[in-house]
């Protein structure tokens, strides 16, 4: 049975079978040749995996990402964070950097992230005088947390295939995005201390107040998404769908940044990816499903806990296991498959699921932003119109303090796990 | 006309998906103001959406098939020339076919199933062979869609 999945699994995935199409197959070869289970039970599971409450919250936050990315949202948020710490050495680079944290708590998605932040302020850093690979690498790293900060969602993925709660990973997020965005930030300070980069002039008390006044719409959102999840105003999928709402509110009737007429043309490709996503989800949620039935979990964590004795070790083997299938395949789609695989394995070492959310979550973040799958990369290269030798070198020298905190929060689970234990246990 | 008449479903096909979205997205934002404000939610939102949900996945799936959207491992079949790249390509979308073509007919027995016994949702007393239903149908598009890409790598290779 295992021989057959992975027989099956490796030649079509050689054969670039879709990986939505590639999961139903091979439950469905394998369900053929080794049990007598009727077929139907694939379209019932496809139903059941998709009969989820949860996963509405996928299709809502890429169409608000979609929506403010278009919009004005990402500007205004931009001139207020820049007349905040513009004026500091380096502060152009790192308003970028703290502009990606706004940002990446009111989307879900670090694409969207790089797209919104970086095609205004990346041009912005190279007539500032800034480093071409510096700001190309800086803008593309932080719009990866993106997927770090809540709402996040691969966040909400992982949750939906190993059954933990939405609310309390999007909280374990936000410590390691500080983290991470903290890092960034003295990393761009000091380049530019050391490169002798020139700083803006302070503004004036009334150029704050009324850059302040023109972003505070973009500021409130994730004030609503997330205190309204954490004071039990609404679940995930309704924050969701008020971001939606209040985004198509504030460009349509604020800003006034396009019209009825072309919401259509702006969300029609979120539209499409989420739901791509969604039947990536479906797929995967049956093959976990065959997974589960054959107990090939508990068969992978025996044979685990026989060559590995310690979680310490073990946690390692996932994150090089990551950083290595990160070459293959997207790494949102090889957390759908391997994450659920390893549940067993987890409990046995006392794993926390939420805690292992979060490295799962930093694993993709690292995987978007290294070839061959490095979603980031590619879009970094669309709005600057760099190649992707420049782009890749600019990231370079940051990939290494990611790994670093990837490291730190994979062996410092008190990290992820404070503020879940401090606002939900 | 053929090319008009396709060309008119691309476009029902988006704005359908969109406005979907968007519509659920909307009624979300009612109920949760209107169980703030006036202490009254809607029992048959959480279903409603739920359905609609297949509806979304099925329908952008299938949409994703056409524009090539799915996400594949192409590293491999980048790397070939062009006999056996073209090769690859109508396997692995005669297989995605076939594939589709199976779960076509077995999710329809699963409607006809539901069908025959009359079974409702629990909140808004819907068929639930309606909820099904998207399944074969969009299934069966992508059965279609994925046969075309092999049709037109196949003739692609005979050139």
């Amino acid at each position: 049975m295992t021989l057959t999945i992975a027989i099956c699994f490796v030649a079509l995935l050689l054969a670039g079978v879709p990986i939505a199409a590639l999961l139903g197959i091979t439950t469905m070869a394998a369900l053929i040749i080794h049990t007598s289970t009727p077929l139907h039970i694939i379209a019932q599971q496809f139903f059941n995996a998709l009969d989820k409450f949860v996963l509405l919250a996928i299709p809502f936050f890429i169409l608000a990402g979609a929506i403010m990315t278009r919009g004005g949202i990402a500007r205004r948020l931009i001139n207020f964070v820049n007349a905040l710490v513009g004026w500091f050495p380096g502060g152009l680079s790192i308003a970028g950097v703290v502009v990606c944290i706004f940002f990446a708590a009111i989307s879900g998605s670090s694409p969207a992230t790089v797209v919104a932040i970086g095609s205004i302020m990346v041009p912005a850093l190279l007539e500032a005088g800034y480093g071409r690979r510096f700001s190309f690498g800086i803008i593309t790293v932080s719009g990866s947390l993106g997927i770090v900060i809540p709402p996040s969602i691969p966040m909400i993925l992982y949750c939906l295939v190993m059954n933990t709660s939405v609310a309390e990973l999007f909280l374990a997020g936000i410590l390691p995005g500080l983290i991470i965005g903290f890092s960034l930030m003295v990393y761009a300070y000091l380049q530019a201390r050391r490169k002798g980069w020139k700083t803006r002039k302070k503004p004036s008390l009334k150029e704050l107040f009324v850059s302040a006044k023109e972003g505070i719409w973009a500021l409130l959102l994730p004030v609503i998404v997330l205190g309204g999840i954490y004071s039990g105003v609404f679940t995930p999928t309704e924050a969701a769908a008020v971001s939606v709402v209040y985004a198509l509110f504030v460009e349509m009737f604020i800003y006034r940044e396009f019209g009825l007429g072309e919401l259509g043309g702006v969300c029609e490709q979120a539209a499409i990816l989420s739901a791509c996503l969604l039947f990536i989800l479906s797929c995967a949620m049956t093959f976990v499903w065959l997974l589960t039935a054959e107990q090939i979990p508990v068969q992978l964590a025996d044979f685990i806990m026989e060559h590995i004795q310690s979680p310490w070790m073990f946690l390692l083997a996932i994150n090089l296991l990551f950083l290595v299938m990160g070459c293959f395949m997207d790494d949102v789609s090889a957390m759908l498959v391997l994450a659920p695989l390893f549940v067993e394995t987890l409990n046995r070492f006392g794993i926390d699921l939420v805690h292992f959310g979060i490295v799962m979550v930093l694993n993709i973040q690292f995987g978007m932003l290294t070839p061959p799958f490095g979603l980031n990369l590619f879009v970094a290269m669309g709005i600057t119109r760099a190649s992707l030798m420049d782009i890749a070198q600019g990231v370079f020298p940051l990939l290494i303090i990611l790994l670093a905190c990837l490291f730190l929060v994979t062996y410092v689970p008190s990290i992820s796990m404070f503020l879940p234990n401090l606002l939900l246990k | 006309m053929v090319a008009r008449l396709s060309q008119f479903i691309d476009h029902v096909e988006k704005q359908v998906l969109v406005w979907t979205i968007l519509g659920l997205a909307i009624i979300g934002f009612v109920q949760v103001v209107s169980r703030y404000m006036f202490n009254y939610s809607f029992t048959w939102y959480e279903e409603l959406s739920r359905y609609i949900g297949v509806f979304v996945a099925f329908l952008g799936a299938a949409t994703g098939v056409k524009y090539g959207m799915h996400f594949s491992m192409d590293a491999l079949s980048r790397k070939l020339k062009k006999p056996w790249k073209n090769i690859l390509a109508v396997f692995s979308n005669v297989i995605c076919a076939l594939f589709f073509a199976v779960v076509v007919y077995f999710s329809w027995k699963v409607v006809g199933k539901n069908f025959a016994y009359e079974t409702t949702s629990a909140a808004m007393g819907m068929p639930m062979y309606l909820a099904y239903l998207p399944i074969p149908f969009f299934s069966l598009v992508m059965a279609f869609r994925h046969l075309k890409v092999a049709v037109a790598e196949a003739r692609d290779l005979r050139k």
